[in-house]
């Protein structure tokens, strides 16, 4: 790891003025959007989406058009940021784009010494590890979630207690959960898991390899205690979301508790729940620092679960004080922009699938 | 439970479920409902055992040397104490607290008081959703590649405080305009029938109301970034002492000596990750509690008036 003044980075040509850019775009913007909407009075769908009191010209002075248009820029500064940050990402991996193209995501060789860099080794490990997680942690979360929200009394006093400690869950820093993982979850997964089955069923591929205990069993566990109190917390605000009559009429049925939440509370909340599920993916997919100290660090497309692996975050975090020469700064750009287009996608698909559910509840409630 | 009579109510069962007679459908719901706890517990256990690993053995390596001297090695030895990596992880907190407070709530403001739901605010939405889910060891290369390099700030404060400002940006941008969105718009109205003109009304009235959610949202934000290790690895890196320069000076903190220490084998090395390991869970329970009692506490009177 690096220490302070340590660093022998030398990342090439660094020299274009990417804010200079942004801050001039920006500011036409504003001017631009300030003029055209100076004169258009809002429309009367739009009041009925924000009910906001709107104001005559007289009363609306220089100073509330100025302090619109300083709203207005913090607002779109994070379109700004995030412009920002993709233009960083390209023109940082610009060489080995250049040199290896397509290839980068299908080449299985990360060998810094001959310069030869692929980075199928860290997306196999991110995915392989990120279902791991889902396997393990989404049946639980869902459990939680349904206990919480359906089976026992919100209003109850220990099912608000339960509820606001899993969001509190939610928020422990994820180097703890390293130091857990690294200390405790991992000699155990090694004793009582791995050794075993190993031993037993060790013909399978599934389950080849001497156990560690730093490999990606150990790291997709990790990672699904981290995502089940997002999930869970997601999943909750989803079965909340939930119209009553929906229950109300498996009720009337003669349904029991079970069958009321099986037939008609999850089929109806069934995309929001997905939506859920994908979020945690995404935590799971950008984790850094837990499965960096877990994983056991080796670029391997292995199957087996008892074979330490690498992801695209891990790489990055464990290397990039390494990285002597420009290419190998570039190479794990491009990790980083292959971990960002990764997290992007699914981002993008869980909010469309939440803002679905929520969105029809909200007109029906 | 009432049982089944009337042969269409009979029918409509027989279509979901099959079938099956009552005793062996209340069973069914009973073993689903104790899997459901069962699995509460299992969900729960890991977060027990961390509590208890960390209250256990943080608590063990508390000593006043610890907590009041500077660390001394970096990543080989690791000793000493933790007092610049704390004073560091709370300088870093504020000042990115500082820089990103103003600029998020005034998004939120617009987000909430002026934007009409018009493309902008759709589009600026939707890119603090994604900023959000954006991992943060990217966010850290940007940081190091534009703040440390560009600029030549070099590993520094104000470098590292940029970086998770970006992180807690879209938190408090979000959470900003949904409290502002709860504000009754009787409020709102009231104050327009007197004349007042927009800016005195969100900075007089709207804003107060607010408040309690707005700083919930802040709070939050920041218990996040004080757990945060990937983006300031390359724009803090560490330093053993501790330091109040913006600039051109690395800075320690917390989540660094719980990645790093952990990973030397001494044992000295090992009970300062777990302390600094306890007091991250401290800081991050305190935060969120705070922010919870806070927020009843400040909500009351408005609901009470409302």
């Amino acid at each position: 790891m690096n220490q302070s003044g340590k660093h022998s980075l030398r990342v090439g040509r660094i020299s274009h003025s990417p804010t200079l850019l942004c801050i001039v775009a920006i500011t036409k913007f504003i001017e631009w959007e300030r003029f055209s909407l100076a004169g258009k009075e809002p429309s009367a769908e739009n009041n009925a989406v924000v009910p906001a009191p709107q104001f005559s010209a007289r009363t609306s002075k220089l100073g509330d058009r100025i302090f619109r248009v300083l709203t207005l820029g913090a607002a779109f500064f994070v379109v700004a940021l995030l412009v920002l940050l993709v233009y960083e990402l390209i023109k940082g991996s610009d060489l080995t784009l250049a040199k290896f193209g397509v290839g980068f995501f299908s080449s299985k060789t990360w060998d810094p010494v001959t310069q030869i860099f692929g980075a199928l080794p860290f997306i196999w490990g991110t995915l392989y590890t990120s279902v791991i997680a889902l396997i393990i942690g989404v049946p639980i979360s869902l459990g939680v979630a349904i206990f919480l929200s359906e089976i026992i009394s919100r209003t109850s006093r220990i099912g608000e207690l339960l509820s606001s400690i899993v969001g509190l869950l939610a928020a422990v820093p994820s180097v703890v959960f390293g130091l857990w993982g690294l200390f405790v979850l991992s000699p155990f997964v090694r004793d009582y898991f791995e050794v075993p089955l190993h031993v037993h069923l060790g013909a399978f591929p599934l389950f080849k390899g001497e156990p560690f205990g730093l490999d990606f069993l150990t790291a997709g566990i990790i990672l699904a205690i981290m995502i089940i109190p997002t999930v869970s917390t997601i999943s909750m605000e989803v079965l909340r979301a939930v119209p009553r009559s929906q229950r109300e009429a498996m009720i009337s049925l003669g349904g029991t508790r079970w069958e009321t939440i099986r037939h008609s509370v999850l089929p109806y909340a069934r995309s929001g729940l997905f939506g859920a599920i994908i979020l945690g993916l995404g935590r799971a997919v950008g984790e850094t620092m837990a499965v960096t100290m877990v994983i056991g660090n080796d670029p391997s497309l292995s199957t087996s679960l008892f074979h330490p692996g690498y992801t695209l975050a891990s790489v990055i975090a464990n290397e990039f004080t390494e990285a002597t020469y420009p290419l190998y700064v570039s190479a794990l750009v491009e990790i980083g922009l292959t971990l960002f287009i990764l997290a992007l996608i699914i981002n993008i698909f869980a909010r469309l699938l939440i803002w679905r559910i929520t969105k029809s509840s909200r007109v029906r409630t | 439970m009432a049982q089944v009579e009337t042969p269409q109510e009979k029918r409509k069962l027989v279509e979901i479920r099959g079938p099956r007679n009552f005793r062996s459908r209340v069973l069914t719901d009973k073993i689903a409902k104790t899997a459901c706890l069962g699995v509460i517990l299992v969900a729960f256990y890991p977060f027990a055992d961390i509590l208890y690993l960390f209250i256990l053995n943080g608590v063990r390596s508390i000593s006043w040397a610890r907590l009041t001297e500077n660390t001394v090695g970096g990543n080989s030895l690791g000793g000493g104490g933790l007092s610049n990596a704390l004073e560091g992880s709370l300088f870093l907190i504020g000042l990115s607290a500082l820089i990103v407070v103003p600029i998020g709530v005034f998004g939120g403001v617009y987000l909430a008081e002026f934007s009409n739901n018009n493309w902008i605010s759709k589009v600026s939405r939707f890119t603090a959703d994604i900023l959000a889910g954006v991992p943060s060891i990217v966010l850290g290369y940007v940081g190091f590649s534009l703040l440390v390099l560009y600029f030549g700030w070099g590993f520094s404060a104000m470098a590292a405080a940029i970086t998770l400002a970006v992180l807690m940006f879209p938190y408090i941008l979000r959470t900003t305009e949904l409290a502002l969105r709860r504000v009754p718009e009787s409020i709102r109205e009231g104050a327009l029938a007197l004349g007042s003109n927009k800016t005195s009304i969100i900075n007089r009235l709207t804003l107060r109301f607010a408040l309690p959610g707005i700083l919930t949202g802040v709070l939050l934000a920041i218990s996040i970034s004080v757990g945060e290790t990937a983006p300031l690895i390359y724009t803090a890196s560490f330093s053993n002492y501790a330091t109040t320069q913006l600039f051109h000076s690395p800075v320690g903190y917390l989540t660094y000596m719980v990645f790093v220490f952990s990973q030397i084998p001494t044992s000295e090395a090992h009970a300062l990750a777990y302390l600094a390991s306890l007091l991250l869970v401290l800081i991050v329970l305190a935060i969120n509690l705070a922010s919870r009692v806070g927020l009843r506490r400040l909500t009351k009177p408005l609901e009470s008036e409302g």
